[in-house]
């Protein structure tokens, strides 16, 4: 190969049988070195908040990590399985709210809430999923009912009284805690907990994408009728990773709601909630491990920025979201991810050029 | 059972009914002709309450006269919005309306929380207080007004749609693209004329409600996802069925406030709606 | 200098290529007919000379002026009309309403209702049925219908896309008058047919395409003579 213009490597299909047939020993290099060092200033980033940051700062970072991490375990089902759903906060709250109730009603340790929350999440995506795959409602539409499930859990929960109707749950902080009871006294101690929760989803992200199942879902996304052809059971696929997206999202639940202590209705269920897990994803990039994550970052920052330099009014991040969201799904359909992959690529045809001549 | 309640509930319903009802008619008539779910209908709904507060607050002028200058204000930038941001991402899946509407709406929102804050206000008629009796049941003469507004709003729509070169123009871009292009008509601008006039129905519902409701930043949320399951019901594209599924919306609503306490009421209508969802034959949803 | 001049046009679906470089031209007051296989590219020919699918090489001129880049409607609007395959009526709106969308371009109420006059002059059918629904015609009178509403705009020139699909021979008959009618207007009439035999009969030239390329072309006599095309079309 000696022109530049042959042999261009697809970047923008995932599926198998689409590698290139020559790799580019000097690109792939590249690219290895370019995720290397964006992973260790990643790590010295969240080394640095930990060892220097400010309570204030660390909280941010701590809620930002929890909300990209959740946002990741969206990105399973709407960006791995094209599965656009709006209504993510109903299995952020089922952890959430199982997790408290257990914990502050009845005294049982939040890592039990957790799988409990875990459990019913699950079956709660993998039954309405079921449903609407088995109806063949997709696109807008499964937008439209993911947020319609959401709010029905909204309405029941602040209408039950041992959940605290619309007062919500208050999660009492043991004088003396201990790890059982997933409370800390140290707030490094939380933040510790999110990046643990952020790396574990991440991995989960990976090996989903990179293994036949992930296959599969590429497969289902691109074409279902084409998939199901080919011999790939497109409902349980579908089903299972909703299951999986839900059953990730409510560990978060859990530990959100054991670090802000609190959870109520909306907090817990509430559209805006869906669509912050939604936007996250979508403009870090949902098709990629660490596109979430850079979104939330992204956004948490940008927002604590403005509202320090231009208002303080809560509506700023609203805002912020909005035109964020309206310029990825104008320009920068694969978000943060996808720009950067343009400039690694424009920096490999350069680099080639340069070493052509 | 209770016979003054049960006709206060159904009665009631069928009030807020048609006002579910006009607003899901701009919702129907933007997917039927755009092929677009407008996530930012409830922001539109929102505003369109806004609108009418502001005025009102500042000229005293009837309510529901000043609905129809929201829905003005509407017709503008529905269009504005079609022509300079949803034209743009169609043809691509329906990934790209999606989010630009939902983006559209988090922007209204955060501006009206800007402009208003979020102290709820309230608008109130000169005859807010007037009461009329169906047998034995008691509704404000508000409420009544304001179905009589969103009927005739919904009727000059249809009219407008059967009787106008650009409601011929609408339904023809609706029923067949590439035909309708044969015919020498811009898809793009009957798309921001279609869009225009969903929002002004959106403004219109809004303005309506301003009347009915506390006006708050996140009102139109509940009005949006009460249209969502009205133009659904009433087959999503059809403005008389959508209409018409407002009324059954709000009459699910309330016999659920018959059957069930407090807020528990909507989820009559949410069991329905994703019920519709599900149920329609599947051609509804393959466009 | 011809009505239609279409030089090396190429088009395609997204990625896929569709046309690759197909040339021909019609003359005022001429039929000129298309033949080819399933897939051969007809419709999409049409259909790019329309601005319909974005030309992505060569060029189209249209009564001596470059329209290669033009979207559909203003084409449509230059006077170049097209019936699409499958007929594409209005199935939700009245007969007179389709008839009416031909001519929506044209302000004038007057000047429309002359138009439908004629056109029900022209089909008498279709005046009877003037506030039924397209949709619930028959396919010979969709075709009909399909036809006038093309001829509402007045247009120069009309583009015919397998307007004898699925229709009675007894109607197959009429439709094909209807054309050396068109003809006799002084229109050009691009005609693309499965039907070969027939639309040989009332074509002066004619083109075979296959694979999104014209293969052979020339005076409708000299085709129907050619021996691949007697096996693979008129089945003989
Ligand atoms: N909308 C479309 N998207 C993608 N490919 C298309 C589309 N329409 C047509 N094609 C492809 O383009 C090729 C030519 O199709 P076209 O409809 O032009 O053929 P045709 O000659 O009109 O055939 P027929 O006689 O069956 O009408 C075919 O291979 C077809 O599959
Ligand atoms: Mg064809």
């Amino acid at each position: 190969m000696t022109s530049s213009s042959t042999g261009k490597p697809d970047t923008s299909t995932g599926k198998p049988g689409t590698v290139p047939v020559q790799a580019r020993p000097g690109r792939s290099g590249l690219n290895r070195t370019v995720k290397l060092v964006a992973g260790a200033l990643l790590a010295l980033v969240i080394v640095w908040i930990a060892a220097a940051g400010s309570n204030h700062l660390l909280g941010l970072a701590t809620v930002a990590l929890m909300f990209g991490a959740i946002s990741g375990a969206w990105a399973m089902a709407g960006g791995l399985g094209g599965l656009f759903s709006l209504g993510h906060a109903a299995f952020f709250g089922i952890g959430a709210y199982t997790t408290a109730f257990l914990f502050a009603g009845h005294g049982v340790s939040p890592w039990l809430g957790m799988v409990a929350g875990v459990v019913l999440a699950a079956v709660f995506g993998a039954c309405t999923t079921w449903l609407s795959v088995r109806f063949r409602v997709r696109g807008s539409y499964f937008a439209l009912v993911t947020l319609a499930w959401a709010e029905m859990l909204r309405v029941i929960v602040s209408n039950v009284t041992p959940l605290g109707r619309s007062n919500g749950i208050l999660v009492p902080y043991k004088a003396e805690p201990t790890f059982a009871d997933l409370q800390f006294s140290d707030p490094r101690a939380y933040y510790a907990l999110a990046v643990l929760y952020a790396v574990v989803v991440t991995v989960i992200f990976m090996v989903v994408k990179r293994t036949r199942f992930g296959w599969r879902l590429s497969a289902v996304r691109g074409d279902e009728d084409a998939a199901a052809a080919s011999g790939v059971d497109v409902r349980r696929v579908l089903v299972a990773v909703m299951a999986l997206s839900a059953a990730v999202t409510a560990a978060g639940g859990t530990l959100y709601v054991q670090y802000m202590q609190f959870i109520d209705p909306e907090l817990a269920f509430s559209p805006t909630v869906s669509i912050d897990i939604a936007i996250r994803a979508v403009i870090g990039g949902p098709m990629v491990a660490l596109g979430p994550l850079a979104g939330s970052g992204a956004m948490t920052t940008m927002t604590e920025w403005l509202k320090m330099s231009v208002s303080d009014s809560p509506a700023m991040n609203v805002l912020l979201f909005g035109v964020a969201v309206i310029l990825a799904g104008r320009y920068f359909r694969n978000g943060l991810a996808g720009i950067g992959a343009s400039a690694l690529q424009w920096i490999g045809r350069r680099k080639e050029r340069h070493d052509g001549s | 059972m209770d016979w003054q309640l049960v006709t206060q509930s159904l009665g009631g319903g069928i009030l807020t009914g048609s006002v579910y009802g006009v607003a899901a008619v701009g919702l129907a008539l933007v997917f039927g002709v755009v092929g677009v779910v407008n996530f930012a209908h409830g922001a539109m709904i929102m505003l369109g309450m806004y609108v009418v507060w502001y005025l009102h607050q500042w000229t005293s002028l009837d309510p529901f006269l000043l609905s129809l200058v929201a829905a003005v204000v509407g017709l503008g930038l529905g269009w504005f919005i079609q022509y300079v941001l949803v034209n743009k991402v169609m043809g691509t899946g329906q990934e790209g309306p999606l989010l630009v509407t939902v983006g559209i709406s988090l922007i209204f929102v955060a501006v009206a929380e800007f402009v208003f804050s979020s102290n709820p206000r309230s608008v109130k008629p000169s005859y807010g207080d007037a009461t009329f009796s169906v047998g034995p049941a008691q509704f404000s003469v508000t409420r009544l007004i304001a179905m009589l507004a969103a009927v005739a709003f919904t009727l000059a729509l249809h009219n407008v749609l059967r009787k106008t070169d650009l409601g011929r123009s609408i339904r023809a871009v609706s029923q067949n693209r590439t035909a309708a292009q044969l015919m020498g008509l811009n898809v793009a601008t009957v798309y921001a004329a279609a869009m225009a006039l969903g929002a002004a129905s959106a403004f219109f519902a809004g303005g309506v409600s301003a009347s009915l409701l506390p006006v708050t930043p996140n009102a139109g949320l509940s009005l949006m996802l009460m249209s969502f399951v009205a133009a659904v019901l009433g087959g999503l594209g059809s403005i008389r069925g959508a209409f018409a599924a407002g009324i059954i919306v709000g009459l699910a609503e309330g016999a659920g406030a018959l059957l069930l306490e407090g807020t528990l009421k909507t989820l009559v209508v949410f069991a329905l709606f994703v019920l519709v969802l599900l149920l329609r034959p599947e051609g509804v949803f393959k466009r | 200098m011809p009505l239609l001049e279409v030089v090396d046009l190429e088009a395609g679906y997204g990625q896929i290529r569709v046309l690759h470089g197909v040339s021909l031209h019609v003359e005022r007051s001429e039929v000129v007919a298309v033949l080819g296989a399933n897939g051969a590219g007809k419709s999409t020919t049409l259909l790019t000379v329309s601005g319909v699918v974005p030309v992505s090489a060569g060029t189209v001129r249209f009564g001596g002026e470059d329209i290669t880049s033009l979207p559909g409607h203003l084409v449509a609007r230059r006077g170049l009309a097209q019936v699409p395959e499958g007929r594409g009526v209005f199935p939700q709106m009245s007969v007179e309403e389709n008839l009416v969308m031909g001519a929506i371009q044209e302000r004038s109420k007057a000047v429309r209702r002359e138009r439908l006059r004629r056109a029900y002059d022209l089909f008498p059918k279709l005046g009877e049925r003037r506030r039924q629904n397209a949709g619930s015609l028959s396919g010979g009178e969709q075709q009909m219908l399909a036809i006038s509403r093309a001829l509402m705009a007045e247009p120069s020139m009309v583009m015919l896309d397998e307007p004898s699909l699925g229709l009675a021979p007894a109607l197959v008959e009429t439709m094909f008058e209807t054309i050396l009618t068109i003809r006799e207007a002084g229109l050009g009439v691009l005609l693309v047919e499965q039907n070969a035999g027939e639309a040989l009969e009332v074509s002066d030239r004619a083109y075979v395409m296959e694979q999104g390329a014209v293969v052979l072309s020339g005076p409708a006599a000299q085709v129907k003579a050619n021996e691949s095309v007697r096996a693979a079309y008129l089945g003989v």
